[in-house]
């Protein structure tokens, strides 16, 4: 097992994608913060010095970590079906559980890697820049921060069951790419259907009194009742959707959420892995 | 180039992912687009295709048929222009899908504007417009895997792109006529992404922009597919 993590730490080392997703992390870190610190220079430059530095800003990278992951883990599965690599693996004495193990730590190490890239430039630029966050939410940031690093393994290992049971990696590419759009859009369709609002007001002007009255009317678009639960367990449980929570801010619940997020990542690597164990390698 | 139209058309027939795509186009679209909105179609009619094209014009490079093709004596004009007419014909055929499965289910609603010729058109020329481009990733870039990358990270942003121009020439316009004539509009307009995006949620479409749209979308698939021609002559093929 050591050997197998040490051919894919080495292997990813050398890997020109590996290190273009860190330099766009840096990056997506650097420009998330100037910019933050060009908006108050703009705009509030007199509040300047009493800016601190936002939730917003140490979880940019979760908006783009499920694309990041997507591509990564399936170029990074790479040649080694057509190419026999596999299956030399296997015939070296490695079990396929192994295997298995190996791809998935190296995947979920990667995403910490990337991960901790982004909020290691946040911190250093956004501190002299824009100072360190409020004492009083530095316990809540890193309730945050725990549950974004879980989601991160909950993405690799989603992603893992698709790049060791496809046999190819446009194959996978392909799958992990649209499969990753169908979740955006789901937790797109979910927000907005959580957001609808349970009352209307109206606001009617009487001409006999002159004043304007208001009514508030039920909303027939609000999603109540069981819908409502079923929704909100599905944002909070889908990793897309949780990465959408803490780009957003939206998140009441990171502990919650982090435990979603392991749970998530153990029901897919036993799916993944039942399917790998049983697949037929030429 | 009719025997090679001939071959690439029943590669297509026998392909099984081409079959499932446009399953998919017909009848799970339609059935989201009932219960999750017309935004649904939009992004298919832009997923479909860039997960489609890089697969199965990505297969002659792996397979070899490709270097077979050159090394026959086709030339490379008609090589590209067969590879990319049977792609527009899948595209086609996937919105022809939709609108088939659209008719069968919404009878009433569904489809946001009238099945009239110019909605016809106007999704017809994003289809075109769209193949055009994944044609372009999949024919010049021999990897499959990168292509089907490339060209479904480039749908997804241009999709984005749409969205949001449209959102920034909303909130910037008094009137309303006064925002579909602003160079971010031309720039929504040309794209296709912004153009599925305005055939999806049906709001913003005046007269003009509708008979615009398909004449935006042939200018870019010609324009496209020229510069695809270009490069493509001078491609080492390995």
């Amino acid at each position: 097992m050591g050997k197998l993590l040490s051919a894919n730490y080495a292997r990813l080392r050398r890997d020109r994608l590996f290190w273009g997703l860190v330099a766009v992390m840096i990056l997506l870190g650097t420009y998330t913060v100037l910019h933050r610190w060009w908006i108050y220079w703009d705009l509030q430059p007199d509040r300047l010095p009493q800016a601190r530095l936002s939730w917003f800003e140490l979880f940019a990278f979760m908006q783009y970590i499920g694309p990041a992951m997507a591509v990564l883990t399936a170029f990074f599965q790479g040649t080694e079906y057509s190419d026999g690599t596999l299956r030399t693996k296997l015939v070296v004495g490695c079990t396929r559980w192994e295997v298995y193990l190996a791809f998935f730590v190296s995947v979920a190490g990667t995403a910490l890697v990337l991960a901790f890239v982004c909020i290691a430039v946040v911190l250093f630029l956004g501190i002299p820049l824009l100072g360190p966050p409020r004492l009083e939410n530095i316990p809540y940031l890193l309730e945050g921060l725990i549950g974004s690093l879980a989601t991160c393994l909950a993405f690799s290992a989603v992603f893992t069951v698709v790049g060791m049971n496809c046999s190819g990696s446009a194959q996978a590419a392909v799958i992990c790419l649209v499969s990753l759009i169908a979740a955006e859009w789901l937790v797109n369709y979910l927000v907005s259907a959580l957001h609808a609002p349970a009352f209307n007001a109206f606001r009617n002007w009487d001409p006999a009194l002159g004043i304007y009255t208001e009514t508030t009317v039920p909303n027939p678009g609000y999603v109540g009742g069981l819908r409502r639960t079923l929704y909100q367990f599905l944002y909070e449980f889908l990793p897309s959707g949780q990465a959408s929570q803490y780009a957003a801010m939206d998140s009441m619940h990171p502990s919650r959420m982090a435990v979603y997020a392991v749970l998530f990542s153990g029901l897919s690597t036993m799916a993944g892995f039942s399917l790998f164990r049983r697949k037929d390698l030429k | 180039m009719n025997r090679l139209m001939s071959a690439n058309v029943s590669r297509l027939i026998r392909d099984r992912f081409f079959w499932i795509c446009l399953a998919f186009m017909g009848l799970v679209v339609p059935l989201g687009n009932g219960i999750f909105g017309n935004f649904f179609y939009a992004l298919a009619a832009t997923a479909i295709p860039a997960a489609f094209c890089p697969l199965f014009l990505g297969a002659e490079y792996s397979d070899g048929t490709m270097r077979n093709k050159i090394a026959m004596g086709f030339s490379r004009f008609t090589v590209y222009l067969s590879d990319f007419t049977v792609c527009a014909v899948a595209g086609l055929l996937f919105n022809a899908a939709w609108l088939a499965g659209s008719l069968l289910f919404h009878r009433d609603r569904g489809i946001p504007v009238d099945l009239s010729a110019p909605f016809l058109l106007c999704t017809a020329g994003v289809c075109l417009a769209w193949t055009a481009v994944f044609a372009l990733f999949s024919l010049l870039i021999q990897s499959k895997a990168h292509a089907a990358v490339i060209c479904l990270l480039t749908a997804v942003v241009t999709f984005l792109l749409g969205i949001q121009l449209t959102v920034m020439i909303n909130a910037g316009a008094d009137k309303a006529a006064a925002g579909t004539n602003t160079p971010l509009a031309l720039l929504r307009d040309l794209l296709p992404g912004g153009q599925a995006y305005l055939l999806a949620i049906g709001d913003f479409i005046t007269e003009g922009q509708l008979i615009r749209f398909p004449l935006y979308s042939l200018g870019l698939a010609v324009a496209v597919t020229a510069i695809g021609l270009y490069l493509f002559r001078y491609r080492d093929l390995k």
